[in-house]
């Protein structure tokens, strides 16, 4: 039900697109009508040019979160745990925070060319501080009173972060990672903005140069469905692992 | 099962820039196999105590001896000792029999069925599989209790544990832990700040003001006792003039 209540506006916003098209109110050199850009989206797919694309695009981000996810899930645990670190980094994290990776792009294509190391940094830059900054308020939320608790039957520091910490960070690490994976999907196009051949940022650059709309719109379209559908599974199979956080699982969306 | 002998111990904090005594110059023998209430008003170092004890606190002067089978020994190290805190304090993210075995989770491999016994004595075979968050406050109390035992611990510390239940929770549960200390033979070391429950449980009652021991009263009443006794009653009239006083 909750899921029909959600395709009513897009269906709204559908209809006005159709009626808008049909009546010529719109120009179609600006706004393919939406059977035109069906067309167009159905061939994309079955000459199997968006599955290339989409193929290219998909490792890039998950290369691109994985890099970020074994940089920052360290160095959150590592400085929450030692929060006198904190001092140290708290200034420069804050302003890379700060500075979109977009801003970075002339200069990551001097320092790393046109290659796709350069895309890669981009990808990272976008979903390394979601990552870094949920595992360390995890670490830094973690319940005092239930360290107290481990301390008290004698555990060991390696013991208090496997038993205690850990589980408790866990939670945190997880909604870190889906905004890192969804932060990672949205500067895909920032990154395929880097001479890229292929990928749907490139699908749609290439479109805009070619003057057609209709693929833009594909790969819009596409670039939304798939981040939706990647963090709906994400979801789905990380909430097994967190099922005693049942009480703020339905706040997170998919509930 | 273990005594304490504590010698001159002090607990000084400072917080901004007053410095204050929490512990002051106590001594106090707790013997092997005893039950022993501490009551005092809020402040007057109550669980102060209860955190040198089992070393979540550093004393800053004085001595603190675990006498086990007749010999001596310093600190809590060799001494197993099981806390039961003021609030539950579970882990979320374990089920209640998880809960109860969480102590040895770093030397246990699998969970012993010394676990499913306590969660029999405990009434909580029923909610073994669910988490915290699905139990009443008293089944979670119960559950900090069970974890407590499930550790076998040769001194039980107790920081006023059922002070957030609803008085039938609480009636309850003291009389659990009256069988419970007849059945165990544990050394229990329990603070609350209602006299009653102090009289009703234990064996001798130490009342505490401004971390000094104002008086040390035996309870030599046969268990279970009852609360409307002349004897009971005087006894707890005796600790509340001691306190007000």
């Amino acid at each position: 039900m909750r899921f029909l209540k959600g395709l009513l506006i897009p269906f709204v916003v559908l209809a006005i697109w159709y009626t808008g098209s049909k009546s010529g109110i719109w120009n179609s050199f600006i706004l393919p009508s939406p059977v035109q850009t069906f067309e167009t989206g159905q061939y994309l797919i079955t000459s199997g040019i968006l599955l290339k694309h989409v193929l290219i695009s998909l490792y890039r981000v998950f290369a691109g979160f994985a890099l970020a996810f074994l940089l920052a899930f360290p160095l959150g645990i590592i400085l929450g745990m030692k929060r006198q670190l904190i001092d140290y980094f708290e200034l420069i994290i804050e302003f890379v925070r700060h500075v979109p990776p977009l801003a970075t792009v002339p200069m990551l294509i001097l320092w790393f060319g046109i290659g796709e190391i350069s895309k890669l940094v981009v990808i990272v830059l976008a979903s390394f501080f979601p990552i870094f900054l949920n595992t360390l308020d995890g670490v830094l939320r973690c319940d005092e009173h239930l360290l107290e608790v481990g301390e008290s039957f004698g555990f060991a520091a390696r013991d208090r972060f496997k038993y205690i910490i850990f589980p408790a960070t866990f939670p945190y690490i997880l909604m870190g990672m889906r905004l890192g994976l969804g932060y990672s999907w949205r500067a895909l196009i920032g990154a395929e903005i880097i001479a890229a051949t292929a990928g749907i940022g490139y699908m749609i650059l290439d479109a805009e140069l070619l003057s057609r709309p209709d693929i833009m719109i594909v790969g819009i379209l596409t670039i939304g469905i798939l981040g939706t559908l990647i963090d709906f599974v994400f979801f789905r199979i990380t909430n097994v692992f967190v099922i005693w956080k049942e009480g703020e699982k339905t706040q997170n969306g998919w509930g | 099962m273990a005594g304490v002998r504590i010698t001159g111990l002090s607990k000084r904090y400072v917080i901004g820039k007053e410095a204050f005594f929490a512990l002051e110059k106590m001594n106090l023998f707790i013997e092997d196999g005893s039950f022993t209430a501490i009551v005092g008003k809020s402040g007057c170092g109550k669980t102060t105590l209860l955190r040198l004890l089992c070393g979540l606190e550093e004393k800053t002067s004085g001595d603190i001896k675990f006498i086990n089978r007749g010999s001596e020994s310093n600190g809590s190290d060799e001494m197993r000792i099981g806390i039961m805190f003021q609030e539950p304090r579970l882990m979320p993210w374990l089920t209640i029999r998880e809960n109860i075995a969480f102590s040895l989770f770093p030397k246990q491999k699998e969970i012993k069925k010394d676990a499913d016994r306590h969660l029999q004595t405990l009434g909580l075979e029923l909610f073994k599989d669910a988490y915290p968050w699905q139990i009443s406050g008293g089944m979670a109390q119960r559950t900090a209790l069970g974890r407590a035992l499930y550790y076998d611990p040769d001194i039980i510390l107790m920081d006023e544990p059922f002070g957030a239940l609803d008085y039938f929770t609480r009636k309850k549960l003291q009389n659990e832990m009256v069988s419970l200390f007849l059945n165990q033979k544990k050394t229990f070391v329990f603070v609350t700040h209602d006299i009653e429950e102090a009289v009703y449980l234990s064996e001798k009652v130490i009342v505490l003001e401004a971390g000094r021991i104002v008086q040390e009263l035996p309870v030599e009443l046969p268990y279970p006792r009852k609360t409307n006794s002349p004897e009971f009653l005087n006894i707890t009239e005796g600790i509340y003039k001691a306190i007000i006083a």
